[in-house]
């Protein structure tokens, strides 16, 4: 219906008519809030409102099925309609064809089916959590380089536990941007800077402001992440999906330093309970040796050694029995030749014939020194298996020498080594006695005058005695 | 010998402690392990009490440029006190 003629009187249906053809074409979004929200079987009736006007609005069973919730007065909506006219009553009112939820309330929504769809992927599992460490060394810090969060972290994070070193990597937090920055810092910590555990933290927001931390991409990094993750965002009750993946979830950024560090506080007092056990368990360990010392000292072994030397000492003394009847023999043997010897000087001048004497004296005091070996071995039972070796040796070693010394005393008195200094024995031919008296040796007798060396043989041509 | 961390502190003061509690020690043996427990205690001290832990900020995107400087606050207010 077109509008040509200024004079034609319209009805009432065809004005109507007219408004609505010239909406027709208007098919609009507009977001606003909903009220005066009445329902009927085939259509509802609602007003969408903001503080400046309202827009009365028509919904159709078609479109009604569409839509996945359920409106309610006060709902923020965002809705695409056609504009037009109710022609019966003359109404100006959006026909709606579809309804989102708006604002607060479809992030709301979305947050709580991306929710649901990742914890029946078991991204928020208690069991795959990973244990943050006890004792940090190095702690990796993502978050904004401006505003509070950083701070808190920074100083409650150095005033807990000082010893640990802290790097910060700078990211946006809000806005398009602030997903991707963040993942890249968590991948960039796992991949090229190994830290012992990562805070992610961010002030407190409105549902719009921590939109990044509600996104499945860095749901994912997190879990992605080989690093444990400690989630400080906002401030109670906010919570994201980014906390419920953490590995720990704090409600504030300094939460967050509190939860990836120990407490110094409560360390000097665990250092302080470790020194004390240490020191209780020395003492017990001590006053355990001391009680053992004790009841060992009382035992028959340490009263009788012969118990638990018994059967070496059974053995050195065997051995000590030969030896003993070796040294006897052996001396038994040097005394029969001291014997010959003294029985064989006894045939020479008067001033040798103590010689005998003197070997008895050597061999009277080579038999002490082995009684003193015997004392010897009564005393020191412990030290007599290495000692009695180079004792008896050196006793042996010291008789030895004795009978060498006696021996060349001998040599020197021996009358061949007088000849050597000009004295001459004599003989009577062919016979070994000594002449040592000229009487009995008549005048033309032969003698053998032996020298020191060669031999002469001699006739007598007169005696003291032919005088 | 490299410088332990703390981590390494602990456990090792933890291991000390387990054995020092077994009754199958030489005394020598549980002297010596006395006196190095009682030395890590003293560094664990130490560490917490030394003024000054390391914060930086990283730098750089690729493995071969990243790098740390010192990241020093700027003074201002904590929003958690403000909450």
């Amino acid at each position: 219906m077109s509008v040509k003629d200024k004079d034609r009187v319209y009805t009432v249906e065809e004005v109507n008519r007219l408004a609505d053809g010239l909406l027709q074409d208007l098919v609009i979004w507009v977001e606003g809030e909903v009220s005066n929200l009445r329902g009927y079987s085939n259509y509802i009736f609602f007003s969408i409102c903001d503080e400046d006007a309202v827009l009365p609005c028509v919904m159709f069973k078609e479109a009604m099925k569409k839509t996945q919730f359920e409106l309610q007065d006060g709902m923020s909506l965002l809705v695409r309609g056609r504009l037009g006219i109710y022609i019966r009553r003359g109404q100006y009112r959006l026909n709606v064809y579809e309804a989102q939820e708006a604002g607060e309330g479809r992030l709301r929504r979305e947050f709580m089916r991306l929710m649901r769809e990742l914890s029946k992927e078991g991204l928020f599992d208690e069991g795959v959590k990973r244990k943050l460490p006890a004792y940090p060394d190095r702690i990796g810090l993502i978050t904004s380089l401006e505003g509070a969060a950083v701070r808190d972290v920074v100083i409650n994070l150095t005033r807990r536990f000082p010893g640990a070193r802290l790097v910060i990597r700078g990211v946006r937090v809000q806005g398009d941007e602030a997903v991707s920055d963040i993942i890249a810092a968590l991948d960039l910590f796992n991949r090229a800077f190994e830290v012992d555990v990562l805070i992610l933290a961010r002030g407190g927001g409105s549902l719009e402001d921590l939109r990044p931390f509600n996104t499945e991409e860095l749901v994912r990094a997190i879990r992605r992440s080989s690093i444990p993750v400690v989630t400080g965002v906002g401030h109670e009750p906010d919570i994201t999906l980014s906390d419920l993946a953490a590995d720990f979830r704090a409600s504030t950024p300094t939460g967050a330093a509190e939860a990836a560090t120990p407490s110094s506080a409560e360390l000097f007092s665990l250092l302080k309970s470790r020194e004390a056990s240490l020191l209780a368990d020395l003492r017990r360990r001590l006053q355990h040796h001391r009680r053992d010392l004790g009841s060992l000292a009382d035992r028959r072994a340490f009263s009788d050694p012969s118990l638990v030397t018994g059967q070496p000492i059974q053995r050195l003394a065997d051995v000590e029995t030969s030896l003993e009847s070796a040294v006897r023999s052996s001396l038994w043997e040097r005394g029969e030749k001291l014997e010959a010897v003294s029985s064989a000087l006894s045939r020479f001048p008067r001033e040798y014939r103590d010689l005998p004497d003197r070997l008895r004296e050597a061999s009277r005091q080579l038999g002490s020194a082995v009684s003193a070996w015997w004392r010897w071995r009564e005393m020191e039972p412990a030290l007599r298996g290495r000692q009695m070796a180079a004792a008896v040796r050196s006793i042996l070693a010291a008789s030895e020498g004795r009978f060498e010394l006696s021996a060349s005393r001998l040599q020197a008195l021996s009358p061949l080594a007088v000849l050597s200094r000009g004295y001459a024995i004599v003989t009577r031919e062919g016979q070994t006695r000594p002449l040592v008296d000229s009487a009995g040796v008549g005048k033309g007798e032969m003698v053998d005058v032996k020298l020191h060396r060669g031999e002469l043989y001699c006739e007598v041509k007169s005696s003291d005695d032919d005088e | 010998m490299k410088k332990m961390t703390f981590k390494q502190i602990m456990e090792r003061l933890e291991e000390i402690t387990a054995t020092l509690e077994k009754e199958d020690l030489e005394l020598e043996e549980g002297l010596r392990i006395f006196e190095e427990g009682v030395g890590l205690i003293r560094e664990a001290r130490q560490r917490l009490t030394s003024a000054g832990s390391r914060v930086e900020k990283l730098i750089g995107s690729l493995e071969e440029s990243l790098e740390t400087e010192e990241f020093e606050l700027e003074s201002q207010e904590s929003e958690d006190d403000k909450a």
